[in-house]
This record gives C-alpha cells, structure tokens and sequence, in this order.
C-alpha cells in the first residue's frame, strides 16, 4: 500500500472480489426460486427454509474452520508435507477482523501475514464462502419434498465447510497436492465443486430414498409436476447471472505473470497460470449454447431440462474455460449434457433414485466428464508457473475426478447419512410427507383466515 | 478517554495500525459465545423437528381415525 501500484493493485483487488461476492448471492437466489417452483404447492415454504437456512449454517461453520482447512490442508496432509501453517485463516485470528495491515498484536502473525492479507482476507474468504453455499444448494434440490432440515443442513455443512474445501485444498490451490503431483486442473471448479456435491448428493439420495409415489408398482417414475414453472425459469436465469461472478471468482484479477521476464500483468487462474476474462467470457457463453441446445434437443423441448442444459454444458466445459477455444467448449458441453441427460434416467430406472432436480446429472456427472475430458484436451500443459509439478495429464485428470466424486462426495456423505438415518432424524415421516410438509402452517392460516371472515361477518 | 480498542487517534500513520476492532485480545472468548449459540440452535433444531413431526403425525392419524369412523 506504500507505492500506488502497489495500492491499486491490492484496492482493485478487494473491489473485484466484492463485486464477484454480490454476483454469486444471485447463485442462491436462483437455486431458492428453482426448488421452490420443482416443490409441489403442499411443501414450497419448508423448501424456501430450508435452502435459504444453510446460508447462516455455512457461513459461521466456513468461519470457524473451513477457511482454515483450505489453506491448512493442501499438502494432504501427508502427501507433499504436513500441515500448513495459515494463521490469517484460523477463527480467532486478528486478520479474520477489521485490520489495517499494520504491527499484528498476535504472535502466531507474521507482520508479513498482516501486510498481504489486512485487506484481501475477507473479500477472499467471502468468495469462498459463496462456492460453499452453492455446494450445499447444489444438494438441497436434489432431496426436496422429504428429508429433515436439521439433517441436511449438517449435511450441508459437511460439504459446503469440509469436503469441498479440502477438495479445493488438494485440487484448486496454486500448491495443492493434486496439482503437484497428478497436474490436476480444474480452473471453474467442475470437479472440486460440482461433481464433489453430484457424488454427495448421490449418496444421500440412496439412504434418502424416494418421494412417496414417486415410483409405481412396476418401478417405472411418475412425474411429479413442478408448481410454478416461471420460478424455474427465472430462478435459473439468475444462477446464469451468478454464474459469471462465479468465474470471475475463480480468477485472481490482476498478477505478475512475467517472472524472469519483466513485468507483465495478466488476469490468472486460482493456480496462477494466465488466462484473460475475455477468453473465460466467450467460452462461457459457448458452452451455455451447447448445453442449451442439447438439452432442448435431447428433452423434445422440455423446459426443465433444456435450463438444466445449459448449466451442465457450462459445468461440463469449466475444468479447461480458462485455456479452451470456443469450439472446443462448445463440444465438450453438448457431450456432457447428453451423457449426464441419458445417464440421469438410466439410473433412475435402474437404481429408483428421486433426484427431484436433476442435480446429481448436471453437477455430478457433467463435472466429473469435464474434468476427465480436460485430461485429454488439455494433455501435456504445465499445471503451474512452478517447474517441477506434474503436467495435465488424462490420468491425472481421472484420478481427480475419482477422489472429488467418489472419494470427498459420495463416501464422507454415505457415512453421516446412514448414521442420521439409523438415529431417525433424517426423513420426515411418511403421513406428514403424504399431508405435505407445509400442513400445520396452512391449517392453521385456513383457521384464521375462516375465524377472520367471520369475525368480520359478526362486526 | 480510553477506547474499548487500540486506536485512539486517527492521525498517527495508517500502515502501523493492526486490528481496528474494539476488544483485542478476546477473540477466543468470542468465538466461543457464537459457537455455543450455533450449536444450540442446531440441537433446538433437531428437537423441534422430533416434537413437531411426533404432534403431527398423531394429529393426522387421528384425524384419519375420526373420519373413519364417520
């Protein structure tokens, strides 16, 4: 802050991380419009609450640890070394409060600590915060109409402050270990996000079980219509629009990229490595078509999975947006937005999954595909501005989607969701389900209501 | 008079300022009392739902039963 470069890098910095931070709040806005219009009209204000409840949950959990297992846990630990030391992360450290940089009063800080994150460390935990929330929605649509609120938000907690973050520690860090050593790349998060909550969802759906109905006699589905429609459409127009902030998120704005070179200011990706947001930008917008596309021609224009297409075409090409040509997005989009589609009804039938949204399909699937296909497109580019760390490779890139859908996603949640389920709190009993979830609060506003007219008849 | 912080002044030289917050030192102590406020709406949460759900259900069953008998 003493030279004014230095001053506006750092400002411009904590700026375009704030502005990135209200942008992805329209992430949430949209995932609580859409599982409100998927709900029937009998469950759509115990679906609002419970979606709009993991934001306080995840938040004061993402301050007490996740922040500090990001940083703290990048190695493995155990894999490229111990435990990191990350002070400025930890709940009662003097740079998680208002800090001007100056002399730190705790002597676990560093003055350097102090000078570096005074002012970057809450817009970035923010940013971060915001991926948390998106994880823990990304399982709320998936369990709609049945499961307790108490049990999904220490779910929701679960992947939104611990398996996510360490997935991002291992696989979306300038150091963490994947990159080092299997040259993991994953620069829009479609597996250390997406397919991390796809798994999880996966594995709470199968202790879940189905909506009562769901599935006739002879196992084919019912279809259970959506209440409102435009809330669909509008709530997933909106998380498009968080969307962007979302990959202006995954950026660092503006870095020294010269090195031994001279000085060369670029936009980078979370590991460091350059990109431009005019690159990022376009190929958003191509895979959006593509999935677009191929959801309206897959689905015969249906409207549900025609929206979802377009965000598993994004998801689908997120891993390499940062490298990609246009064209390159667009057909790695409209593969993943057919296979997750055709994937999506296959499992269905086979295994009687109620995914009421989808998600497993579009986030699950479609990010572990992305991840994979970076593999071979992006086949033999340094994972990082460090000499010495592996290359992207097709393998490195498999092992990574394995460990974020399976190993971080679907096991951690098979284990806690079995244990709620054994400790009968996790599903809401069948005759309330039957009722509808919002039976006692509707009951009672038809009482006042029939009280009230006559009330008024009487006066 | 004293501050509840370490800042008493504005005019001294912004890059030595630290912490801006009133209650230095007691950060430990704060933490604890969110903590515990978390953690006992979570365990309010599990209990109300229990309760809530146990009414419910021998409402609805209730209800059935009269309308049977009807």
């Amino acid at each position: 802050m003493d030279t004014d470069l230095g001053a506006l890098t750092v400002v411009f910095t904590e700026f375009y991380y704030w502005v990135t931070v209200v942008f992805m709040f329209l992430i949430h806005v949209g995932f609580c419009l859409y599982e409100v219009g998927v709900s029937r009209e009998k469950n759509k204000i115990n679906t609002l609450m419970k979606n709009a409840m993991l934001i306080p949950v995840i938040t004061v959990a993402f301050f007490f640890f996740g922040w500090w297992l990001y940083f703290s846990m990048q190695n493995g630990p155990g894999v490229t070394g111990g435990l990191k030391s990350a002070p400025w992360s930890t709940p009662t450290s003097e740079l998680m409060g208002t800090h001007f940089g100056g002399t730190p009063t705790q002597s676990t800080v560093s003055a350097s600590d102090a000078a570096t994150w005074a002012r970057l460390n809450g817009v970035f935990w923010a940013a971060f915060l915001l991926f948390s929330w998106t994880a823990g929605s990304i399982l709320s649509g998936a369990v709609i109409e049945r499961i307790r609120s108490g049990a999904f938000w220490l779910l929701a907690v679960l992947v939104g402050s611990v398996t996510w973050v360490i997935g991002g520690a291992w696989g979306w860090s300038d150091s963490g270990w994947l990159v080092q050593k299997l040259g993991y790349h994953d620069a829009y998060a479609s597996g250390v996000i997406h397919a991390l909550a796809g798994g999880s969802a996966l594995a709470i759906l199968f202790h879940l079980g189905p909506r009562v109905g769901r599935f006739r006699a002879d196992g084919t589905p019912r279809v259970m219509p959506a209440h409102n429609t435009w809330m669909i459409a509008i709530g997933m127009f909106m998380i498009f629009s968080g969307f962007w902030g979302f990959y202006a998120a995954c950026n660092v704005p503006l870095l020294d990229v010269g090195g031994e070179h001279g000085t060369f200011f670029s936009a980078t990706t979370i590991y460091l490595t350059p990109t431009t947001l005019s690159a990022i930008t376009v190929n958003f917008l191509m895979s959006l078509a593509a999935g677009f596309i191929v959801g309206y021609w897959v689905s015969h224009g249906d409207a549900f999975w025609t929206f979802q297409g377009g965000l598993g075409g994004v998801i689908t090409a997120s891993a390499g947006n940062d490298l990609y040509h246009p064209y390159q997005s667009f057909m790695i989009a409209a593969v993943g937005v057919w296979c997750a589609y055709r994937l999506h009804f296959w499992v269905e039938r086979k295994f009687k999954i109620d995914d009421a949204v989808g998600a497993v399909a579009i986030h699950g699937y479609c990010g572990t595909l992305g991840v994979i296909l970076a593999g071979f497109l992006l086949w033999g580019y340094p994972s990082s501005l460090v000499e010495g760390y592996a290359p992207i490779t097709p393998w490195g890139q498999a092992i990574g989607a394995v460990i974020m859908f399976f190993g971080l996603g679907f096991v951690p949640c098979f284990i806690v969701t079995w244990v709620l389920k054994r400790a009968g709190i996790l599903r809401i009993p069948r005759e309330v389900e039957i009722a509808g979830l919002d039976h006692a609060i509707l009951r009672q506003e038809t009482f006042d209501k029939t009280e009230l007219e006559v009330a008024e008849l009487s006066a | 008079m004293k501050s509840t912080g370490l800042i008493e002044s504005w005019t001294g030289n912004p890059g030595d300022w630290g912490p801006l917050y009133p209650f230095v030192g007691h950060e430990m102590e704060m933490m604890l009392v969110c903590a515990v406020v978390c953690l006992a709406f979570l365990i309010w949460k599990f209990r109300d739902e229990q309760q809530r759900y146990r009414s419910e259900v021998d409402g609805l069953r209730s209800a059935h039963q009269s309308k049977e008998e009807n």
